[in-house]
């Protein structure tokens, strides 16, 4: 006949929730064994009602819901990543351009963001390469799309600045941005005087939107203001 | 087509959101760690084992969690009814009643309270295994800690909640 060990409340409590997952795995007939536990279970009203409270507490824990991210926090992360690196027709380049700043840096960060933008691209356009024959937009697509980049910069900051009340004037954006750019960056040398710059495509006091190709001649033949 | 990414977004934000809004206490808060931690992946993501994106995205989302505690301690105590509300209507029942309705969704309230109050680590085993469902090996490799101890975490947890459920779920239906 075996003896049958007696397990006190104590110990019952401190196992109640490995017994609930099935973590106890000894069913050896010792002080703490599954059958010892259970036999006090079915004879201690407390210990019994203190297990059926840790078994609603885990089914209404395990009811909780996960709950989805909101749609527009996904549209902005995906927007910033994986949209923003897809190749994008050149009419559609516009939307992706702003929404890419939109939704990701505050109104201050996108003038820096688009000044910069429109000052690399612009040093593309602008300035003379320094080997090789003039370039020409319509036998060279990667200076043409420069160039449309360069158009949707300043349109932007055009945009922007209306939105601050702010008209940025074209004479502005050439002294002051562009040709202080280039001499930064390429030396007195190698820039050219901001009066003998092509004239900048940005429209001032149009609607914002980019300016159509101009005939202007190419770079390197002198200029009137 | 979606690419690899956007699966990979779809599959995870919930994960991501679920873990941050019941273990901060603002909806916001929970949004800004979402996001962060996505940007995070998008910069990762090409250089991690797909059986261990799962683990990351838990680490980093805990641990940007953690950042947010930090900065803003105040506002982690505060409870936001927005909160609750998200997660009544999320897990809304067949509740016979409106009173049983209401009485679930006091119930619910309190109990993402308690969770909330949870210490560490217990919170996370916590929340991680009842309400997000992850294996043991999972939150050991989330939250880098051998196995037992996550077991051991979770009773442990699960007691302290009882404690403090107590009151509330000792009530008859």
């Amino acid at each position: 006949m075996t003896t049958e060990a007696h397990v006190d409340c104590a110990a019952v409590l401190e196992r109640l929730e490995e017994l609930l997952d099935g973590d106890l795995h000894d069913v050896a007939e010792t002080e703490s064994g599954v059958p010892a536990i259970r036999r006090h279970l079915d004879a201690c009203p407390e210990c019994a009602a203190e297990l059926a409270l840790a078994a609603t507490l885990r089914r209404e824990l395990r009811a909780l819901p996960e709950l989805d991210a909101p749609d527009a926090l996904i549209d902005r992360v995906l927007d910033a990543t994986v949209r923003a690196a897809e190749p994008v027709p050149v009419p559609g380049r516009w939307a992706a351009f702003r929404r890419s700043l939109e939704g990701l840096l505050p109104a201050p960060a996108r003038w820096a963001a688009a000044t910069l933008a429109a000052a690399a691209l612009a040093i593309l356009v602008l300035v003379p390469r320094s080997h090789g024959p003039t370039p020409d937009p319509a036998n060279d697509p990667e200076l043409a799309r420069a160039i449309v980049e360069a158009r949707f910069a300043l349109a932007y900051l055009g945009d922007l600045g209306r939105g601050a009340g702010v008209e940025i004037r074209d004479q502005v954006l050439r002294d002051r941005l562009v040709a202080p750019t280039v001499r930064g960056l390429l030396g007195p040398s190698g820039a050219r005087e901001p009066a003998d710059a092509a004239p900048s495509t940005y429209n001032p006091g149009g609607s914002g939107r980019p300016a159509p190709l101009s005939d202007d001649p190419p770079p390197s033949a002198p200029r009137r203001s | 087509m979606p690419t690899p990414f956007e699966t990979a977004v779809h599959l995870h934000q919930r994960r991501i959101y679920s873990f941050a809004r019941y273990f901060l206490a603002n909806p916001q808060e929970a949004e800004d760690v979402t996001q962060e931690v996505l940007i995070r992946f998008w910069r990762h993501h090409d250089r991690l084992e797909e059986t261990g994106v799962k683990s990351w995205l838990m680490k980093v989302t805990r641990n940007a969690c953690f950042d947010r505690l930090r900065k803003h301690r105040s506002a982690a105590r505060v409870f936001d009814e927005r909160v609750d509300e998200e997660v009544v209507e999320a897990a809304s029942s067949t509740a016979p009643s409106p009173e049983r309705a209401a009485q679930d969704a006091d119930l619910r309230h309190r109990l993402e309270e308690a969770v909330r109050d949870l210490a560490e680590p217990y919170r996370s085993v916590v929340i991680l295994r009842e309400i997000q469902d992850f294996k043991y090996r999972e939150i050991a490799e989330a939250l880098e800690l051998p196995l037992n101890t996550v077991r051991v975490y979770l009773h442990r947890g699960r007691r302290r909640l009882r404690e403090q459920m107590r009151e509330v779920m000792g009530r008859d239906d």
